[in-house]
């Protein structure tokens, strides 16, 4: 080997040591630049959209979470069902919808939520014919005999409409309810963000920050590794305020949650880890 | 070879950069969220009590699902309760009360409640006095009562104009302002013997009595020498020392380390309201920082020392808090006069109108939650809490 070949042998050497340095320690640097836009996005979320995903979870029973499988198809179908009844009495739509629920079943389709609608039509028109011959029947008593008896039939009619816009506002109250039942479980799969805000929601939730703070801005940033199962692995702090009061409250935060919730069906990894950030601003606005 | 070492070194930086950030954020001091429990098991006079303690102590009450802890228990023949912290999923207290009343009782395990969710000391058992006037206006007497304004009990019985009464810390004693002899005097007045005595009885005002943390002097306003100003003497009224010179001072209180005596001063020309300190052994005048909250008046500085709560006069009244070091702005919390600290520093007693008649009121300062106390008679006001 002569000079040449050690002086390149020495800068290849340093080169792949550097390049190596900057792979393995080059992640700390970019952590922070792209993903609080991720978390931002997820604060409002979680007691809905999650709620029938992670029912398990959110709910604090720990079996459920294989259980939660077979349970879910059997209660969607029978939403559709009691929407369907009601129309049943009429003739002609009886035929063609129950055997449309059957097939459905498996595929969650979005038709099943229009045909309950188009029955809620028909029916609100009828209530509409009803209510107009009462009106035309009032004016025609009245002009025969005395006021009085002419009070107490504009009485009775205003009775008459006002069960009348009862029973439309039953009926109306009854077709929209069912339509949002439809809704609900339109949510077959779940995304990786979800599972991201109910581990939020939860630690946000947990959190009691102190009455005063030393600092007007205090962040304790925390590293939370969660199992498979829902179960906290390991939950540390990996930077302190500097601020006791914030940094104990975050503490026995991390203390008390013990559980978030199992993973979505899918996923592959044994435990994922979220670091997570508790700030606590003090308030310097008047009121 | 090198290769594949590379790519592996890569693969474990990328698994250790996948991490999900999460960011929580709250706004500190007054925008706290209560936490939220969900109470079972107790009826009546039992779940009313907790209901009260809880809510002026920064607790919210929702179905079991949305709380962070479920108190469950029962107050039939005594109370006796369960709490369950549900996200760490074990019991926190587990307790059983016999002895006393029911209400009283029910005031304990509030208490330890909050002592063991929040690691403070609870209220549920600290007395107040306040004036009360059965007429709304004019003649009243001064009444001692439970915290939440149960069990009221009148003190005095002269049928005269009575102001500001005033706790001796750790003692059941009181200072009060009263015209039983015909000008304001101040009067010292035990609980425990039932006697009194005059304290200060000058010409012109005499009133606002203050005890230090010690127990052993008092603050008060005096205009003996002309203009209404703060002096601080001996308990017995003795050796006085006159602190301000202004053209009218007002509502002294103690800093709890007995260093600071904070009062409400009006400016020279007479137009405003400013709030100042001096020291207890006289001194330089300091004017506090309440910037952007005009008029502030009749302050009452915290056990822990960190706040001083204050009364802002603008059209109507607000209960206000400012930190008392200056470093935080002034905040504006409810509607109403006259706050008096509780000894944990948490929450505030104080009074506002409810048609042509005052009510008191406890307010949990850092989640603004407020209930009003059910009245003795006619009109309250002024109230102190015990500490």
């Amino acid at each position: 080997m002569n000079r040449l070949q050690k002086k390149c042998l020495v800068a290849t050497a340093g080169l792949h040591l550097l390049l190596v340095l900057v792979i393995v320690f080059g992640s700390a640097f970019f952590t922070s630049h792209t993903k609080p836009d991720e978390t931002q996005v997820l604060n409002v979320i979680p007691a809905n959209l999650v709620d029938a995903a992670f029912n398990s979870g959110v709910k604090n029973a720990a079996p459920p979470a294989p259980v939660a499988k077979p349970p879910e198809p059997t209660p969607q179908p029978p939403p559709p069902k009691p929407d369907v009844t009601p129309p049943t009495p009429h003739p002609k739509p009886e035929p063609v919808k129950l055997p449309e629920p059957e097939p459905v079943k498996p595929q969650k389709l979005s038709p099943d939520d229009l045909k309950p609608l188009e029955p809620a039509k028909t029916e609100t028109k009828k209530i509409e014919i009803s209510l107009k011959p009462v009106i035309h029947n009032v004016p025609k008593v009245t002009t025969d005999i005395s006021a009085a008896d002419a009070a107490r039939t504009a009485a009775k009619a205003a009775k008459k409409r006002a069960d009348a816009f009862a029973n439309a506002a039953r009926s109306i109250e009854k077709n929209a309810s069912s339509a949002t039942t439809v809704e609900m479980p339109g949510t077959g799969s779940v995304s990786y963000a979800n599972y991201a805000s109910v581990v939020k929601s939860i630690y946000e939730q947990a959190w009691t920050p102190p009455d005063d703070t030393a600092s007007d801005d205090a962040n304790t940033k925390v590293s939370v590794t969660i199992g498979r199962d829902g179960a906290v692995i390991t939950a540390r702090i990996l930077n302190p305020s500097g601020d006791s009061r914030v940094d104990n409250s975050v503490r026995r935060t991390l203390d008390r949650v013990t559980f978030v919730a199992p993973f979505p069906e899918g996923a592959k990894e044994k435990e994922r880890t979220f670091i997570i950030n508790f700030n606590l601003k003090a308030k310097k606005l008047l009121g | 070879m090198k290769k594949n070492l590379l790519i592996t070194i890569a693969l474990l930086a990328l698994n250790l950069s996948r991490a999900q950030e999460i960011d929580i954020q709250r706004e500190g001091a007054f925008a706290q969220k209560p936490i939220p429990v969900a109470l079972s098991g107790f009826a009546g006079e039992g779940a009313e009590v907790l209901k009260f303690d809880l809510y002026v102590q920064g607790f919210s009450f929702v179905m079991p699902d949305a709380a962070q802890y479920l108190i469950s228990g029962s107050d039939a023949g005594g109370v006796s309760g369960t709490v369950t912290d549900k996200v760490a999923r074990k019991v926190v207290l587990s307790r059983s009360y016999n002895g006393a009343s029911l209400r009283r009782q029910a005031h304990m395990f509030a208490d330890e409640i909050v002592q063991a969710i929040t690691n403070k000391k609870g209220i549920g058992q600290t007395k107040i006095a306040f004036k009360a006037q059965p007429g709304g206006i004019g003649a009243g007497e001064i009444y001692v009562a439970d915290f939440d304004g149960r069990g009221a009990q009148a003190v005095t019985g002269d049928g005269a104009i009575v102001a500001k009464p005033a706790w001796v810390p750790g003692r059941l004693a009181l200072y009060y302002t009263s015209y039983a002899r015909g000008n304001p005097d101040i009067f010292y007045h035990s609980l425990s013997t039932g006697q009194r005595r005059p304290i200060a009885g000058y010409s012109g005002l005499n009133t606002g009595a203050a005890v230090s943390p010690d127990g052993s002097k008092i603050a008060m306003v005096l205009s003996k020498s002309g203009s209404a100003n703060i002096w601080v003497g001996n308990a017995d009224g003795s050796n006085l020392k006159r602190l301000t010179t202004g053209i009218e001072d007002s509502s002294p209180c103690w800093s709890p380390d007995g260093q600071w005596i904070c009062f409400g001063m009006k400016t020279k020309d007479g137009e405003r309201r400013r709030l100042a300190k001096v020291s207890a052994s006289g001194g330089d005048i300091h004017l506090l920082n309440t910037a952007g909250v005009a008029n502030p008046t009749e302050p009452d500085w915290s056990p822990d020392g960190k706040w001083i709560a204050f009364t802002r006069q603008a059209g109507d009244f607000d209960i206000c808090v400012v930190s008392a070091d200056g470093s935080l702005a002034p905040a504006i919390l409810v509607r109403g006069e006259n706050p008096s600290w509780s000894p944990n520093s948490r929450t505030l007693v104080f009074n506002h109108a409810t048609g042509h008649r005052q009510v008191l009121s406890v307010l949990d300062v850092f989640t603004k939650q407020y209930k009003d106390c059910p009245r003795a008679t006619g009109s309250n006001s002024q109230p102190a809490w015990a500490k």
